[in-house]
This record gives C-alpha cells, sequence and structure tokens, in this order.
C-alpha cells in the first residue's frame, strides 16, 4: 500500500467554526493543512469531539470549511461524489435493501446493468468475506457483518478515496482485530488511498502509512507520525510499542485539554 | 451432532414441546373467541331473563339469525341480499374517501417533510384540525354537498387525511442525515435519493398514518352514513331500523361494522407490515 508520490487530498488552511456569530459559536477547526498521498492510509487520531470527523465530513462534500480549501486531484471539493466512498460507524445500511441490494446501491445510481452488477457483486463477497449472507435484511446480521456489507458497499462502485469514519468503534475487541486484519487485505486488493477517523492508537498503528494527530478543539494537527513498520504488523513488536507509548502520551494530553473544555 | 446416538425419548420429548409451541401460538387466539362467545353468552341469558325489554335489548342469537336473514335471498319487502348491499355501500364510500385523502395527503406529507417553510406553515393548521372530531363537520357537509354520498365521502376524506399528512412529515423528517449522506456520496440524484432512500425510509410512518387514517375513516363513514345517506349504508340502515323499532337489525348493523372494521384495521394492514416494516425491522411504536 505504498502510494506514488502524488498528492490526492490537499487541506490549506482548514478552518470550520459551527453557528458562527450565534451563541453556541464553537471552533472546531483552528487551522488545518495535511497532505494525502494517492494510495496511502492514512490515521486521523485525536480526542472525542476534537474535529476529526468534521474533518471527514468535509472531503466527503457533506460539510463545507468555514476558511481555506480542501483539493481533491487538484480541484476543489464543492459536494459528495462518487470519487469517495464512505463507511460510517453505525453502518448506516438501509434496513428496506438485503445485503446485495445495499453493496449494489452505488452501481444502480451509476447506471450498471444488472448482470454487471452481479459479477462485482459476487468479486465484493469474495474480496470481504460476506458469502451465505447475500440476501439477508442488515438486521438480521451481527455488527461485524453488517459493517463488511457497509465497506462493500462503499468499495463497489470503485471510488479513488475510502473514507471510514471510526468504522469498527461499535465492534467487540476479537472482531475488530479480526475486520483489521481484513481492511488489510482489502487495501493490498485495492491500493485505494484511504482516511481513517479513530481515536484508537492500536487501531491507527496497526492500519495506517502516516498518523495525522489531532490536538484539541479548536484543531490543528499535532504531529504526524510515519509508521515504518512492515505489515502485518506486531503489535507487541518493540517499534509498535514505542510508537504507541509516545501517541498515547501525545493524545492523552489532548484528552485532558478537551475534557476541560467540555465536561463529558 | 449427536448422531446415532439420539435417543426415542428426545424426539418425544421435543413433540410434545412442539406441541405447546403450537399451543402457545393458538392460545391468544382461542381466548378471543372465548371472551367474545362468553361476552355474548352473558348478553342472551341476561336479555332473556326478563330484566330487561327485550325488543330494547334483543337476544344475540335473534341478531345472529337477522344477520343470516339479511344476508340471505330477500322475502316480501325486503330485497335480496340486503345486508351486503348495505355493506357495500358503505365499504365504497369508505374506499373512495380513503383513497383520495390517502394519495393527497401522502403527497403533502412527504413535501411537508422536505420542505421546512411549508412544514412550518401547514403544521398549525394540522394541529388545530387533526383533533376535531369527524362528525363536527358532518352539519356544515350536509349544508355544502346535501344528503347523498359526496357528503359522506367528503366526511370521510377529512376523517383521513390528518394522520396521513401527520405521519408522512415525521417520517420524512425524522430520516437519519446518514442515509442521505450515503446515497449522495454515490452520486444519487434528487429523485434517485427520494424513490430509494426518503420514501422506503419512510414507509412505517407512512403505514402507521395509513392504519390510523383507516380507521378515523371507518368510524366516519358510519357517522357521516347515519345522517347523510338516503337509501343504503350500514350508518343509514341502523338509523333507519331505529325509526321502526327494529332494533334487532340496529345490533345486526353494529355487528357487522364491528367485523369489517376489525377486518380492515388487524388483517389488511397486518399483511402489508409482514412484507416490509417487520422484514426490515423498522416498525415504528403504533399510534394509539
Amino acid at each position: 500500500m505504498a502510494s506514488n508520490g502524488r498528492v490526492k487530498i490537499q487541506a490549506r488552511g482548514i478552518q470550520k467554526t459551527f453557528n458562527p456569530g450565534e451563541d453556541g459559536e464553537v471552533r472546531a477547526i483552528d487551522r488545518l493543512d495535511l497532505e494525502v498521498y494517492e494510495g496511502e492510509f492514512v490515521a486521523l487520531l485525536g480526542p472525542s469531539g476534537c474535529g476529526k470527523s468534521t474533518f471527514l465530513y468535509m472531503v466527503a462534500g457533506f460539510a463545507h470549511p468555514t476558511q481555506g480549501e480542501l483539493l481533491l486531484d487538484g480541484k476543489l471539493i464543492t459536494g459528495p461524489g462518487p470519487d469517495r466512498g464512505i463507511v460510517f460507524q453505525e453502518y448506516v445500511l438501509f434496513p428496506w435493501r438485503t445485503a446485495r441490494q445495499n453493496i449494489e446501491f452505488g452501481l444502480e445510481i451509476a447506471g450498471v446493468p444488472p448482470d454487471a452488477r452481479a459479477r462485482r457483486f459476487k468479486e465484493l463477497i469474495e474480496l470481504i468475506g460476506l458469502k451465505g449472507f447475500e440476501d439477508a435484511y442488515p438486521q438480521t446480521l451481527s455488527g461485524g457483518m453488517q459493517q463488511r456489507v457497509a465497506i462493500a458497499r462503499a468499495l463497489a462502485y470503485d471510488p479513488d478515496v475510502l473514507l471510514m469514519d471510526e468504522p469498527f468503534g461499535a465492534l467487540d475487541a476479537q472482531t475488530r482485530r479480526r475486520m483489521h486484519r481484513d481492511l488489510v487485505h482489502v487495501e493490498e486488493a485495492t491500493h485505494k488511498t484511504v482516511l481513517f477517523v479513530t481515536h484508537s492508537v492500536v487501531e491507527a498503528l496497526t492500519l495506517s502509512d502516516r498518523v495525522f494527530l489531532f490536538s484539541a478543539r479548536p484543531s490543528v494537527i499535532k504531529e504526524t507520525i510515519e509508521v515504518d513498520i512492515p505489515r502485518p504488523r506486531d503489535v507487541t513488536g518493540a517499534r509498535f510499542v514505542e510508537l504507541e507509548r509516545h501517541l498515547i502520551d501525545s493524545l492523552d494530553a489532548e484528552v485532558e485539554k478537551m475534557m476541560s473544555i467540555s465536561p463529558e | 451432532m449427536l448422531g446415532d446416538t439420539t435417543q426415542p425419548n428426545e424426539e418425544a420429548i421435543s413433540a410434545i414441546r412442539l406441541g405447546r409451541w403450537k399451543l402457545a401460538r393458538l392460545r391468544p387466539f382461542v381466548v378471543s373467541v372465548l371472551s367474545l362467545a362468553g361476552f355474548a353468552l352473558l348478553w342472551e341469558v341476561f336479555s332473556r331473563s326478563g330484566a330487561v325489554n327485550p325488543l330494547l335489548v334483543p337476544p344475540p342469537s335473534e341478531v345472529f339469525r337477522t344477520i343470516v336473514e339479511q344476508i340471505g335471498p330477500g322475502s316480501g319487502e325486503r330485497p335480496s341480499y340486503l345486508m351486503l348491499r348495505h355493506t357495500g355501500a358503505t365499504v365504497l364510500l369508505l374506499l373512495a374517501g380513503y383513497f383520495i385523502a390517502a394519495v393527497a395527503a401522502t403527497v403533502l406529507g412527504l413535501l411537508m417533510g422536505m420542505n421546512r417553510h411549508l412544514y412550518e406553515w401547514c403544521n398549525p393548521l394540522i394541529s388545530f384540525f387533526m383533533p376535531i372530531p369527524t362528525i363536527t363537520l358532518v352539519p356544515v357537509a350536509i349544508l355544502w354537498f346535501g344528503l347523498g354520498a359526496y357528503t359522506v365521502v367528503f366526511i370521510v376524506i377529512i376523517g383521513s387525511y390528518f394522520p396521513i399528512v401527520y405521519n408522512a412529515a415525521a417520517g420524512v423528517r425524522s430520516t437519519p442525515q446518514k442515509y442521505i449522506w450515503a446515497a449522495r456520496i454515490t452520486g444519487a440524484s434528487k429523485t434517485q435519493i427520494f424513490f430509494k432512500v426518503l420514501l422506503p425510509s419512510t414507509m412505517s410512518y407512512i403505514i402507521a398514518g395509513q392504519k390510523l387514517a383507516l380507521g378515523r375513516a371507518w368510524r366516519a363513514v358510519i357517522s357521516g352514513e347515519i345522517f347523510a345517506s338516503t337509501q343504503y349504508g350500514l350508518g343509514f340502515m341502523i338509523f333507519d331500523a331505529r325509526t321502526f323499532l327494529d332494533t334487532e337489525t340496529v345490533f345486526a348493523g353494529i355487528v357487522i361494522v364491528g367485523i369489517v372494521g376489525l377486518v380492515l384495521e388487524k388483517i389488511i394492514f397486518r399483511c402489508i407490515e409482514r412484507l416490509t416494516v417487520d422484514r426490515w425491522g423498522t416498525a415504528t411504536a403504533k399510534t394509539i
């Protein structure tokens, strides 16, 4: 999953303020500059409520920066589009559609004919590991399975960029480890540019090429860590533990600051 | 797992369990039948006990005989299949009014859900009109449309309109933002989002509203007929029979109204729900 050095996503002086000029004005992001390369897997790590999901939604085109420029392939992001796919923490599958119909949603929208949809669907269930659940409704699936369907739905129409908003946050530890392994496999097969929001240091280090550590609100990038460990990564390896120690200390300092802003 | 070590005993036990399970499933039905039969029996005894005038409180057996008689061929002045004609007339007016309301109100409700201004302007009106008992409007409707079918249909429309609007609008408004986002990122157009996301996501609310509306429509059609029908309809039949002190027909009408209402509310909507919201796991809490 090495990148080819081409800039895929660029954020220049991004600032985001909610309810500007009103009583409830909150500055979520103060000033954000970052670059993500094509084919790179980056983790956006930070304390809860720091604005990392907000940033992800801006890349998705659901929200817009108050100030600054956000570029995808050198072009200003003006709204959502099928060059990006998204996976939410709460899966957000359409409950009235079966797993298959959920996965084929984007293909339907793109006007792909049914036989081509079926072929793509077969590839995806092989890749994501969904055999035997094709025609199940989401409510009958476990959390892990639902999230697999959601990942397949996001990949179905072959977007360049995969945006993941704490996708494994609601899963139990065992399922999460399994999903990590499978996501690494998916990434090796597809070479997507991935932005992965998390507040788990281990998760960030297990998955990503680089970790952007967000500061407490209003956020800036506090530091950027290159994860120079070959995959599959051993969470007990010396370098892993060293980076983990460092990131936990750095993150904890920000969590402390967040606590003093909003007592949650 | 057990292979050939299965003991015959276990099969017998599971057969009994299965039997019990089936019985347990039938239980609510059996209890319902017994409850109604018990009530009828008590009434029968009461009616024939001499404590009341059987002319005013006819025994259920006589009411039942009247129903059978009036469903069948005519005799004397009574035309054939009279009960079916009355029931048919009522159901026809009900469906006419209900479908007009269902279409018009669903459209308005969905639009209100999607447009904040429309919602803000229409919601006070709905909040005002919804709790007014439909029967209140019968005198006005008679002045506007005269005696007859138009008045009854109008009353049915008014009776069923508001719960549908209210629920459809609420359904759209409670569609999770992330459903819309998940669709928008695939490049879905507004029309596609409406038909592929908004409408199915609102379905459980729409069904709840329609169900409530049909119940209200049924009440409305009967009350409309009592005052405004001139020849056929269960409401007319009941009111007309009263003039002749024909209490058996009055009660026969009440029983038929109860049965048809039950079929409309319980059976038809149960089937729709099984096919949709039950399968999706999105059924909303029952409204009344």
